[in-house]
């Protein structure tokens, strides 16, 4: 009767199996939820920071209280040492006009720590997140 | 070994696929849910301001559902992509309550099984001048 030689090592089968497959889903599991993680953080940004822009005195106190939004959500999802940008758009009329259209795009820089930089090319991996949000500013602010 | 890497494979597949979605899902009710409110904010404020007068230190204005919905309705439309506007109205002469819907189409697996759901949102506002 014939039958198949199952002896083997099992510690080594699993070390090997382990190495091979589980190590790789663990990096793929981290590497999606930072980019989940920038994407949440990114839509918070942008629709707090524009509310924030719409209700600020000046154009200047709104860029900074969008900055500050944005680094507290960056905080508030692990990602402190992500790099982000933000881009605004008032539709061709001024931003601090009542009922103009401000738009916020906030942009965030996922670093790949699981994908190594490749040999002669001085950029390292990175996937970048962008979500934007609209806010109309005021018509009966006080405040310009 | 191989059929139990293989489901192994299959499993994990499965699973990121439905973790993917399913945040893609939430982030497209924030964001509709962000609109609902500025929507509402806009439809809050489109008064006529000649007709508002002092009660004390309060102004008093009045909502129209007509108002409402002109200034909602366009807001939606500058303002968004894809977005329908259901409702805009006032029930009580200084409340807007809007409703808007979008469709939502998983990022992942819709190349096999094209599918297409309605995500509904709703806000309220009002503004009080004085007090």
């Amino acid at each position: 009767m014939d039958y198949v030689d199952d002896r083997g090592n099992a510690s080594l089968e699993f070390l090997v199996a382990a190495i091979g497959l589980i190590v790789p889903v663990v990096a793929l599991t981290v590497t999606t939820t930072e980019i989940a993680s920038a994407t949440f953080a990114a839509t918070v940004s942008a629709r707090q920071g524009v509310r924030a822009f719409t209700l600020a005195d000046s154009v200047q106190s709104g860029q900074t209280a969008i900055a500050n939004i944005t680094d507290l959500a960056i905080a508030d999802h692990g990602l402190s040492d992500a790099e982000w940008r933000i881009e605004l758009d008032c539709a061709g009329r001024s931003c601090r006009q009542r009922g103009s259209l401000v738009s916020l795009a906030v942009s965030i820089d996922v670093p790949l720590r699981f994908l190594p930089a490749l040999p002669g090319i001085d950029l390292a991996p990175k996937v970048t997140v962008s979500r934007s949000a609209t806010a109309r500013v005021s018509t009966t602010s006080v405040n310009r | 070994m191989l059929p139990l890497i293989a489901g192994l494979l299959a499993l994990c597949g499965v699973t990121s696929v439905a973790i993917i979605n399913s945040t893609d899902l939430a982030l497209a009710r924030t964001n509709l849910q962000s609109t609902a409110d500025m929507a509402a904010l806009v439809g809050a404020e489109s008064f006529d301001h000649r007709r508002a007068r002092f009660d004390g230190d309060y102004l008093i204005i009045r909502l129209t559902n007509r108002g409402v919905r002109r200034a909602v309705d366009s807001f939606v439309r500058d303002a968004t992509d894809g977005v329908r506007l259901l409702s805009a109205v006032t029930p009580d002469g200084v409340t807007a309550r809007v409703s808007v819907r979008t469709n939502w189409t998983p990022p992942l697996g819709s190349q096999f099984f094209p599918a297409s759901f309605p995500i509904e949102a709703s806000a309220s506002a009002r503004i009080v001048f004085g007090g």
